[in-house]
């Protein structure tokens, strides 16, 4: 991606620290190079956003649904169609024994 | 040497006991259940799953706020709570934020002392991690047969100055959620976890400390005991020499009785929580709010009190009876069917507190029976009590026509000369029974 000298001006700039907490987040290891590349891109990104302020909000209340649904609940039962065979549940799975999922030690002592 | 006062504050987890999961339909009885067994796709996380709330799950988290005097979000909602961790596998853990389903709760110490309760809300357990080592290297296992289990977290305000405090809280805590059954709240199981912050204030100094410590993954209120008071003890120590106390996390060592850091980053707590999109919110009428009310019974505060002012038997044996719902009601029962056979209600409970007789006898009429005849010894015979009931209707003519013309209360008269004959052996019901008899159809 190419920026011209207006738009590094304009532009929200995320510090490599950004950067590295994001990816800590995410667990992603990044190199030097992704960490440069991408607090550019997501900075660009970020600066894109941007943009929505410019929309008037004023009367609106904020809201994170858009069905107008409430109150959808369903009764306390067990469903056993629902449930996955073992060979389903291990599909995937990298690594298993006696039917758990083995992963790389998490707590070290 | 400065004084230092405890601010402690509690947060409380309870596996709540629904047949079915928090978001789905896979049975939310884990414990010692073949691993991997009870999933699907919403609690394995997978994409695409849909989370379908449970409607008793809420209707148990309504109930646990209104018996511990909180107030109900009448508007509220779920939110996403991001963290990378083996445990959650679509990195987000579905929870309450702003508007957890209650807040504002209470909850009176014996001394006196308020708890406030600063939010209830509800929320999916994770996955069941274990950590091993071998020839192999070291590695965790997963099973996700308790991935999405309902799972409700109360938060106190740090409200707590001392430990005894905090022990005689927790206990009424998993007393109350027994009563209300809505949890087996059993710590060995891991249906009631524990988490306290803990930090100490100068005696003279009521401003909060600037940092605080969490202790994690503590598994009985003893070792809460013993690892609150050995914190105190640590602080306590590192302040007066003038160290700060560093902000961490520690966990308890059962072997040694001391806390451990558990060196867990400290990098600031970043969830990135948002309302999940994948839920529509709730909306509580005041009907629906008071017909859970409605639905809780008698509590453990206001049984403690009933069986005071009642039955006037001693504190210690009516906190034993308290701690376990079923036998209190055993008692209830017990109790009215002594109003019959007035063995006594403090020879009743000691027998249950101090033998265990209850577990003896499933039926309370059983219990009773028994009870009678283990008494019976040291009552006279039916043929003593014949003979005595016998001469004193003989004897005092004067009362048995009193009696007769309708003053009833001169029964207690000829109880006692009764009793007298018999040197008071004889059984208060058993004596009263046979003289109203006999002064009704007189021989
Ligand atoms: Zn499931």
């Amino acid at each position: 991606m190419l920026y011209n000298s207006e738009d590094l001006l304009n532009m929200i700039h995320l510090t490599k620290s950004d950067i590295l907490h994001l990816a800590k987040l995410s667990g992603l290891t990044l190199t030097e190079k992704e960490v440069k590349e991408l607090s550019y891109d997501l900075s660009s990104v970020i600066t894109f956003f941007e943009e929505l302020k410019e929309t008037n909000t004023k009367n609106i209340l904020p809201t994170s649904q858009t069905t107008g649904l409430e109150n959808i609940t369903r009764a306390d039962k067990i469903d056993t169609n629902q449930t996955l065979s073992l060979e389903d549940v291990m599909y995937n799975a990298n690594d298993n024994k006696n039917n758990l999922f083995k992963v790389p030690i998490i707590l070290k002592k | 040497m400065n004084k230092y006062i405890p601010v402690i504050g509690l947060e409380v987890h309870i596996e709540l006991s629904t047949v079915s999961k928090m978001f789905c339909s896979c049975s939310a009885l884990h414990f010692a259940k073949e691993p991997n067994t009870q999933v699907c796709p919403t609690c394995l996380g997978l994409p695409g799953a849909m989370p379908y709330p449970n409607k008793i799950a809420i209707k148990d988290v309504l109930k646990f706020g209104l018996a511990t005097n909180s107030k109900v979000n009448k508007f509220s909602k779920f939110d996403r709570k991001h963290y990378m961790y083996p445990d959650l596998p679509k990195s987000y853990q579905i929870s309450q934020y702003d508007l957890p389903f209650c807040i504002n709760g209470k909850i009176s110490l014996k001394s006196g002392k308020t708890i406030n309760l600063r939010r209830i809300h509800l929320e999916e357990d994770t996955a069941k991690l274990q950590h091993y080592e071998d020839e192999t290297g070291q590695y965790s296992l997963i099973d996700f047969n308790r991935s999405g289990v309902a799972l409700c977290e109360m938060v106190t305000e740090p409200d707590f100055e001392n430990v005894d405090d905090v022990i005689e809280f927790l206990k009424e805590i998993q007393l109350i959620v027994r009563y209300l059954g809505i949890s087996q709240a059993d710590m060995e199981k891991g249906s009631m976890r524990l988490e306290a912050n803990l930090s100490l204030r100068p005696e003279k100094d009521s401003i909060l400390p600037d940092y605080k410590i969490e202790l994690k993954n503590i598994n009985s209120f003893r070792f809460l005991e013993k690892a609150l008071n050995y914190e105190i003890q640590r602080q306590a120590d590192l302040l007066n020499k003038g160290v700060k106390v560093a902000q961490e996390t520690r966990g308890f060592d059962q072997l040694k009785n001391t806390t451990f850091s558990q060196r867990i980053k400290e990098e600031a707590q970043d969830y990135r929580y948002f309302p999940e999109p994948d839920i529509p919110p709730f909306r509580f009428e005041d009907k629906f709010i008071f017909v859970i009310k409605s639905e809780i019974g008698e509590m453990p505060q206001e049984k403690r009190v009933r069986f005071a002012n009642d039955y006037k038997i001693p504190q210690n044996y009516i906190e034993v009876l308290l701690s376990d719902k079923k036998r209190s009601e055993y008692f209830d029962k017990l109790a009215e069917l002594d109003k019959k056979y007035s063995i006594g209600l403090n020879t009743i409970a000691n027998l249950m507190v101090n033998k265990n007789l209850d577990q003896e006898y499933p039926e309370p009429e059983l219990f009773i029976k028994k009870l009678l005849e283990i008494t019976k010894k040291d009552y006279s015979t039916t043929d003593e009590n014949t003979n005595a009931v016998y001469e004193v209707l003989h004897e005092f003519p004067k009362a048995v026509s009193d009696y007769n013309s309708g003053k009833g209360a001169v029964i207690g008269f000829l109880v006692g000369m009764v009793q007298k004959k018999l040197g008071g052996k004889g059984n208060p019901k058993v004596i009263t029974d046979m003289l109203i008899l006999n002064l009704k159809s007189p021989k």
